[in-house]
């Protein structure tokens, strides 16, 4: 069939450091994945979504608590006594604990 | 119905409940679908499946991977149907069958992405813990088997690309031990493979997942587990 002999044959340009040799597309795909963990863990979240539970009154969350998330982790110091920031989980919504 | 016999209806009705809730909880089942419906009322609550609060350290961008990565198995399901029903000589020679093409490349491409960074922020925070090794377990077995889908998927392109890649790829599988069983040349055997088995395996292994998640709730961070140990423990677990 002519039109499949149309597809063009783009071998790619690839990367080539030692031993690893990679094409360029993948190696913008790697890059754009590494961003996205990092972006993860230092963008703030979105404040005031529905159905996250306060830490500190058990109640749905309100613009007086604090903040939440790895970010309130790094924001709230640990006390003192080297006891980690842990209030956050008191009241994880789960059950059964087989 | 009357007054009079509505009433008389209700009081049988609560004289029985009585025994029949007994019959429930305490009586041992007896039959398979007894054992079944006795597993399934204490195993899986209602309101642990479809719970409509979340923790507050939920609240951040790392926790969000997970249903994005379903967000996307969803799209590639999706776009994946359209491809099946029309075929290759449509979806390599057509505009719009050109767009369903690359919408499913693409979602893999996100799935993958979504996935590694829900793989990686889970391992992070040795998200085995808590008595959640049947839910590491099982995403791990989601992953290794969407690999194999993904090269599979790859080899049905059936253009040059998907030549070379099964290819280079039987010998891999043969240096394996596994190409007198699974042999990427013949696009039989990866389509049916590419398009039934493995999506099959992949969906079941999802929903066995999700519901694991929804179980055991989600990992908390590490610097938290003091919380969630002393909870344990003082629940005698």
């Amino acid at each position: 069939m002519h039109v499949f002999a149309s597809i063009p044959v783009d071998p790619s340009t690839y990367v080539s450091w030692g031993w690893l040799s990679i094409s360029v597309p993948n190696l913008i795909m790697v890059g754009i994945t590494v961003a996205l963990f990092v972006l993860a863990l230092v963008l703030p979240f979105p404040a005031g979504r529905g159905g996250i539970v306060s830490p500190t009154s058990g109640g749905p969350r309100t613009d007086a608590d604090p903040p939440t998330g790895d970010h309130a982790a790094a924001a709230e110091p640990p006390p003192g006594d080297g006891t980690p920031a842990v209030t956050r989980t008191s009241d994880e919504p789960t059950g059964d604990r087989r | 119905m009357s007054a009079h016999a509505g009433a008389a209806n209700e009081g049988a009705r609560s004289a029985a409940a009585p025994l029949v809730a007994a019959d429930r909880t305490d009586a041992a089942p007896t039959s398979l679908i007894g054992r079944l419906r006795h597993r399934l009322e204490h195993d899986l609550p209602y309101d642990q499946l479809l719970p409509e609060t979340q923790p507050s350290y939920v609240a951040s961008w790392i926790y969000v991977f997970g249903v994005l990565t379903l967000a996307a198995l969803a799209m590639i399901i999706a776009s994946g149907v359209v491809l099946a029903f029309e075929g290759p000589s449509w979806y390599h020679t057509s505009g719009v069958g050109h767009w369903f093409n690359s919408l499913h490349f693409w979602s893999v491409q996100l799935f993958f992405m979504f996935m590694l960074v829900h793989l990686v922020g889970k391992f992070s925070m040795a998200a085995w813990r808590g008595h959640r090794a049947r839910t590491w377990i099982t995403g791990m077995i989601a992953f290794l088997v969407s690999i194999i889908a993904g090269l599979t998927g790859y080899v049905v392109q059936t253009n040059f690309d998907s030549q070379w890649i099964s290819f280079e790829a039987k010998d891999g599988l043969n240096a394996a031990g596994v190409g007198a069983w699974f042999n990427v040349a013949n696009l039989g055997q990866a389509l049916l493979v590419h398009v039934f088995l493995l999506p099959a395996i992949i969906l079941v292994i999802v929903a066995i997942h999700v519901v694991l998640v929804r179980l055991r709730g989600v990992v908390p961070p590490i610097d938290a587990a003091r919380v969630e140990q002393a909870r344990d423990a003082e629940e005698g677990r």
